[in-house]
């Protein structure tokens, strides 16, 4: 027989996958979803196109203490992949967007697998009435650069167990 | 060291945050999600509807509350409703229904969306099941738009023993 109880509280270590699919075009058109294999291109010639991917299964209380970049480029030239945890709150007349914190920017022109670790400064606790997003602005050459972005992988310390 | 077990069934509150670009537009067009800031407009003159899928639910979680976030601009008159909505597939369809509405929000100054919804009957998420929020909402006059943030549900979940 299982013991059942709401007086054990567990803390844990998460890794969320967020699939870039899961997003949308921001202010800045370019990248898009027209491949079969569910990630985000950016084809030649972007200028600074944004993508905006909101950060699914995040908890109030949660922390998220690190993101890392999943995706590729083609071409052997210039392209620039700019990215930020970014967080926005309702207010009268508005809703207000803060960057939480500017990730690594890759600017390496050969062709690579994007893999782009960064832990956040100051460890970011999902606060009530607020909620998480990636923004991503990339910036591909005329010729050949491509970007394709896969996924946000997410790690986040949750805490199960004990009625709020 | 730490116990490994599948012995201890643990219950907890917790409050799922839900982008509301996450969304998609439903039925009647009008939002638009073509920002930075994760956020879906909706323009003057718009009486859109957007549907936001409810991520992170697990069959036998019992959703107690739902509360939306948002703002809206212009001092004329707009019309947000919401719903919580479940649907279950038969035969030929796929059948959705009202779990609960929201009250309406029809304050017309600018003002900050935080419209917080308690069930009346909480919702235990059955088999075959899933739940969205259905957002209609009706913007009039010069100047008036309605944004929407996020929505949040708290939730009753079982966490622990293996099923």
């Amino acid at each position: 027989m299982a013991l059942t109880t709401n007086r054990i509280r567990t803390t844990i270590r998460s890794k969320l996958v967020v699939p870039a699919a899961l997003g949308h075009v921001g202010a800045t058109a370019g990248g898009g979803m027209a491949t079969n294999d569910g990630t985000v291109l950016f084809p030649n010639a972007c200028a600074a196109a944004t993508w905006v991917i909101p950060i699914a299964g995040l908890n109030v209380g949660d922390t998220i203490t690190c993101l890392r970049l999943r995706g590729a480029t083609a071409g052997a030239t210039a392209k620039t992949i700019a990215w930020g945890l970014w967080k926005s709150v309702s207010a009268s007349g508005t809703i207000t967007a803060t960057l939480v914190q500017a990730m690594t920017t890759d600017t390496t022109a050969t062709a690579h697998a994007i893999d782009i670790e960064t832990y956040l400064t100051t460890q970011e606790k999902a606060t009530v009435k607020y909620q998480y997003f990636v923004l991503l602005t990339i910036t591909t050459d005329g010729v050949a650069a491509t970007v394709d972005i896969s996924s946000v992988e997410v790690d986040v310390k949750k805490t199960f167990g004990q009625e709020s | 060291m730490s116990l490994t077990t599948n012995r201890i069934k643990t219950t907890a509150l917790t409050r799922i945050i839900v982008p509301a670009s996450l969304g998609h537009v439903g039925a009647t067009g009008g939002g638009l999600m073509a920002n930075d800031n994760g956020t879906v407009t909706f323009a003057q003159g718009g009486a859109g509807v957007w549907i936001l899928p409810i991520k992170d639910l697990t069959v036998g979680d019992t959703i107690m509350r739902f509360t939306i976030r948002g703002a809206t601009a212009g001092a004329a008159a707009k019309t947000l409703a919401f719903s919580l909505m479940k649907s279950v597939s038969a035969s030929g369809t796929i059948t959705a229904s009202s779990v609960q509405a929201a009250t309406s929000d029809t304050t017309a100054t600018a003002h900050a969306i935080d419209l917080e919804t308690y069930l009346t009957t909480p919702s235990k998420v059955a088999v075959k099941e899933e739940y969205f929020v259905k957002c209609t909402m009706t913007t009039n006059g010069a100047g008036v738009t309605a944004t929407l943030s996020s929505v949040e549900i708290l939730v009753k979940k079982t966490y622990g023993q293996e099923t």
